[in-house]
């Protein structure tokens, strides 16, 4: 309940934080956005407006550099009236706006080697680097980006020279207005965009990067959570099970003395509901703890200036959540109490609650708690049931994989197949009453799972694309690339570059269905109506192979009036089409159609360019395009060869492979220890039900201590069979999990990520000692605490 | 006949809210080799405290109990295991048979454990205590007088020097009582082990060799 309170009191704060600073945010009251310069009608009217109202912001990807060192910039160039909502705040509260000066984020002085006042180029002007930014209003989440932020006034982006050799700017208007004012100036700009790719938005429309992480990342990792708490009612009903086993005697004579079986239940009922009361009480303190100390955990995701509290709703959800469940999995749990006979229990005649008939109401009353706490996060019926059948067929097949498992070892038992006897006897503890081994291999078996399939995923990644960077793959990626500036470009570099060109384009139809229509029904493996890259080519790439061609070993064909195209086969499934299907692509307002002559295969995944369409040379090479060129550069030689690039050719955007790829492990590390945090609380889940049920067994277990002891046993091979017991129980349930985890990663690897999977063998041995370790230490605890019982005590007891 | 077993001078007190209780007072005797001697007392008597010492399940505040000349009274716990293995056994009025084992595997546990493990010697006890039809049962498919059976079928496998039974018959009816009894008596001469009855039944009494009576922790 800490990790769900902790949860959801951050995506409430994240929520406020939204409300409260959504304007600072987006920008302004109104946003205009588009990725060129805005038609004069537009540009007429804005500038009519208050400049003190309006920012006109430029922000684009450039290199930065000095004399021998260079760094990828994200570049925003911005009007005066910069920021129109919230604050700039600078390291040394310098005033926004000098001539010629930049203000820079830290990284850039770090990677630069610079301190305020020195200077730096973009482009082909030179700045003095006038404070250092702390806070973005604007830009609230900074853990991943490609580009350390530079902001210069607009003013000084002419001397640059890099407007209008850069193919991928974001031109954008912010607008502050009041609210009266607002909708009339929305409706009228809206009048005045006719180009389909400006957007107009207010600042309520605006999504935020933030929000996205909020409505994402959040509820996935409070998914997992949910997943937790399922497995805590299990965990729940076992501890309840087990206190009651233990006061068996007590009941049977409470009611024979006349207490009702109803009176007994509802003693049980108000002791625990309280116990789940100071639960809550105590996962808010904790998840307070979280809040203040462990702040940092969640910075990848939260922006460094939100205020955390946790909201009373928050409270309140959290005590009904645990208050309903616990008030289920007692209910479910004490229903045997009802027919306990009191002299059944006494003369011990047979095990009072196997007359209990399974409450199969009350259980479906609790799958569908479930399924609305899954809804109230995600607030879609049909994925809340497909997340929750998710759920309960992977809990069905791994309670049938341990089911098999417990048959085989029954069996092996039965048939004498093992023959130290010391092992039998530890293995036919598993079996014994109340042991609820099943319950723990399972539930240890799918904690395992997931945490071992993010580890080797996350392995298999970082092995093959991050770590080690594919030998035979690009490592440097130019941008920008103008035709004329090919030869030069080989020359500088000393090898010859592979150029793509770049063309770009909207598909206005697929087999004569708008794209407006298709956007509704395809997947959600793209967004049809984005700006695609289409290049042109008379072969296949080397890191590609032909699926199925019209002609065969062709990428293109004879298709009449239609032009050829050949398609990527993973988009050809999103767009749901085949060969001879036809596609209408809008070419800088030029309309193309063409017909799917090729589908093409990627040979392996990873850094290497593709597109998802290529035509013929002929057909695009007179379009506006510009040129994308990769290469292969020494970590040694690739600072070097990016600063001299930046200085001989500005407009050229380099990216760097290597550091691209740290920057996004660094990211994804972040969101992974999240992740593994909230999955890992499961194991406490496991783990509950594994002291559960040495409590619940307690008795039996000394018993059976006594009887080995009464017959001579000495407690060297007492422990060996306690040891023997939990390494089998603990070694099975990990065992199986984490071979569900390597087949599951096999599968996922190789058919999404095209990769290899690569299991981190260090880790495997290091957990498993722990493991190991764990279920020593657990069986010295419990075996010291059988010595420490005496037999005579027993007897007494007995 | 030398003396088996010797009890010298066994006192044994417990606290109890700020009270001592004194269980057993100055208490000597010795019991020969394969003599059948019946403890008898009232409840609370310190009859059950007083087998349980000199079976070496229990510790004395004072006094020394031997057997065969070793004083068990110094012994470790794994010590006193080791002699459990051969020379000492209990039939308890509760069976403790061991759940999840069948009856063959419960009466063989002991050789197990002694490393003398031998399906013959299973059979043969089985034979004698007739529940050959019964191997494969488990303790809860048993009745009370085949549940007994086996236990005492399990305290003699290994053939021990002294046998202590702890009310055997206190679970049973009259007439299983009485065959469980005769069983136990039968195999007692049959293996010569020394068999100490703590009973309130003076018919089993009388089957006794000997009796010892005790009275307020000590012997009358």
């Amino acid at each position: 309940m800490g990790a769900y309170l902790t949860l959801d009191a951050l995506q409430q704060s994240v929520d406020d934080y939204i409300d409260i600073n959504q304007k600072q945010i987006v920008g302004g009251d109104i946003v205009i956005t588009h990725n060129q310069a805005f038609p004069d009608e537009l540009m007429s009217r804005v500038q009519q407006l208050d400049t003190n109202q309006v920012v006109y912001d430029f922000q684009f990807n450039s290199i930065a550099y000095t004399q021998d060192n260079s760094l990828l910039t994200r570049i925003k160039a911005v009007s005066s009236a910069y920021p129109l909502y919230g604050e700039l705040i600078l390291k040394n509260n310098g005033s926004l706006w000098q001539q010629s000066s930049v203000l820079v984020e830290q990284q850039v002085l770090s990677s630069l080697n610079l301190t305020i006042g020195d200077t730096l180029k973009i482009g082909e002007k030179e700045f003095t680097i006038h404070d250092e930014i702390i806070t973005e209003p604007d830009r609230p989440l900074t853990a991943f980006g490609f580009g350390a932020r530079v902001i210069m006034h607009k003013s000084d982006l002419a001397a640059t020279g890099l407007v209008g050799k850069k193919s991928r700017v974001n031109y954008r208007i912010e607008i502050k207005t009041s609210t009266e004012e607002q909708q009339p100036l929305f409706d009228e700009l809206s009048a005045l965009i006719t180009h389909k790719e400006i957007q107009i938005k207010t600042a309520e429309q605006s999504n935020t990067s933030i929000s996205n992480l909020s409505q994402n990342f959040l509820v996935f990792l409070k998914l997992l959570v949910i997943a937790v708490i399922a497995l805590s009612a299990i965990g729940i009903m076992s501890i309840v099970r087990a206190f009651v086993a233990k006061q068996q005697n007590t009941n049977a004579v409470r009611s024979a003395l006349g207490e009702k079986n109803s009176d007994i239940v509802q003693s049980y009922r108000v002791l625990f509901l309280s116990m789940a009361f100071i639960s809550v009480i105590l996962a808010w303190l904790a998840s307070l703890l979280v809040i203040v100390f462990g702040k940092e955990a969640f910075l990848a995701i939260l922006p460094s200036d939100i205020v955390l509290t946790i909201p009373l709703l928050s409270f309140l959800k959290a005590i009904i959540i645990s208050l309903i469940m616990t008030g289920l999995m007692i209910h479910i749990t004490l229903i045997g109490i009802k027919h306990i006979k009191p002299v059944a229990v006494l003369h011990k005649h047979q095990n009072p609650q196997s007359k209990a008939k399974t409450p199969w109401i009350w259980l479906l009353g609790s799958a569908i708690g479930i399924l609305l706490l899954v809804y109230s996060e995600i607030n879609s019926i049909k994925l809340s049931l497909q997340i929750f059948i998710a759920l309960l067929v992977m809990w069905l097949c791994f309670a049938l994989f341990t089911k098999v498992l417990m048959w085989t070892i029954k069996w092996m038992l039965d048939k004498n197949i093992i023959h130290n006897w010391k092992t039998t006897l530890a293995l036919q503890n598993i079996f014994r009453k109340n042991n609820q081994s099943a319950l723990f291999i399972s539930t240890i078996a799918m904690t395992t799972m997931v945490l071992g399939t993010i580890t080797l995923l996350d392995n298999s990644i970082q092995q093959q694309l991050i770590s080690t960077y594919p030998e035979d793959a690009p490592n440097f990626f130019l941008l920008d690339v103008q035709t004329n500036q090919q030869q030069e470009l080989d020359e500088l570099l000393g090898q010859k570059l592979t150029y793509y060109p770049v063309v770009r384009a909207r598909i206005k139809s697929v087999n004569g269905i708008e794209t407006a229509e298709l956007k509704t029904k395809l997947g959600r493996y793209d967004n049809i109506e984005r700006m695609y890259n289409l290049s042109y080519a008379n072969a296949l790439l080397p890191t590609e192979e032909l699926d199925t061609s019209l002609e065969s070993g062709q990428l293109f064909a004879d298709t009449g009036d239609e032009v050829p195209l050949s398609l990527l086969s993973s988009f050809a499934e999103f767009l749901q089409v085949d060969l001879d299907d036809t596609v209408t692509f809008n070419i800088q307002g030029i309309s193309i159609k063409a017909k799917i002559t090729s589908i093409r295969k990627r040979l392996k995944r990873g850094p290497s360019p593709f597109f998802y369409f290529i035509f013929p040379s002929e057909v695009l090479a007179e379009a506006p395009q510009i040129r994308f060129a990769t290469a292969k550069v020494s970590d040694s030689q690739r600072v070097a060869m990016q600063t001299q690039i930046a200085k001989t050719f500005p407009g050229i955007t380099t990216l760097d492979g290597g550091s691209i790829a740290k920057k996004l492990k660094e990211f994804v590390d972040q969101l992974k220890q999240l992740v593994q945090i909230f999955t890992a609380l499961s194991i406490f889940a496991g783990l509950l039900i594994f002291i559960t049920s040495l409590i619940s067994t307690s008795q039996d277990r000394l018993r059976e201590s006594f009887y080995y002891r009464m017959m001579g046993m000495v407690s060297k091979d007492l422990f060996k069979l306690t040891l023997i017991e939990f390494l089998s129980l603990g070694l099975f349930a990990f065992g199986v999990g984490a071979l569900v985890a390597t087949l599951l990663s096999a599968i996922i690897s190789n058919n999404w990520f095209n990769l290899d999977l690569v299991i981190p063998w260090s880790v495997v041995i290091v957990s498993s000692l722990i493991i190991i370790m764990l279920l020593i230490v657990i069986s010295v605890i419990y075996n010291n605490h059988v010595k420490r019982s005496k037999v005579i005590e027993f007897l007494a007891s007995e | 006949m030398t003396s088996l077993l010797k009890a010298n001078n066994l006192s044994k007190s417990y606290a109890l809210e700020n009270q001592t209780i004194n269980v057993l007072k100055d208490i000597s005797l010795s019991i020969k080799a394969a003599e059948f001697v019946a403890i008898m007392g009232k409840s609370g008597s310190g009859k059950s405290t007083l087998i349980s010492i000199l079976a070496g399940l229990d510790t004395t505040d004072f006094g020394q109990v031997f057997l065969d000349d070793k004083e068990l009274t110094c012994l470790t716990e794994d010590e006193l295991a080791v002699i459990r293995q051969t020379d000492i056994s209990f039939v308890f009025q509760s069976f403790h048979l061991i759940p999840t084992l069948t009856v063959a595997e419960n009466i063989g546990f002991p050789l197990k454990l002694s490393g003398s493990f031998s399906d013959e010697k299973v059979n043969s006890l089985l034979q004698k205590v007739e529940l050959s039809h019964r191997k494969n049962s488990f303790p809860h498919q048993l009745s009370g007088g085949e549940k007994q059976r086996t236990a005492i079928a399990r305290a003699l496998i290994t053939q021990p020097k002294i046998l202590f039974a702890d009310e055997p018959t206190g679970n049973l009816d009259e007439k299983n009582a009485q065959s469980i009894m005769q069983l136990l008596i039968d195999l007692q001469q049959e293996f010569k082990t020394a068999l100490v009855v703590v009973t309130h039944d003076d018919s089993i009494a009388q089957l006794a060799d000997r009796t010892i009576r005790i009275i307020n922790g000590k012997i009358a």
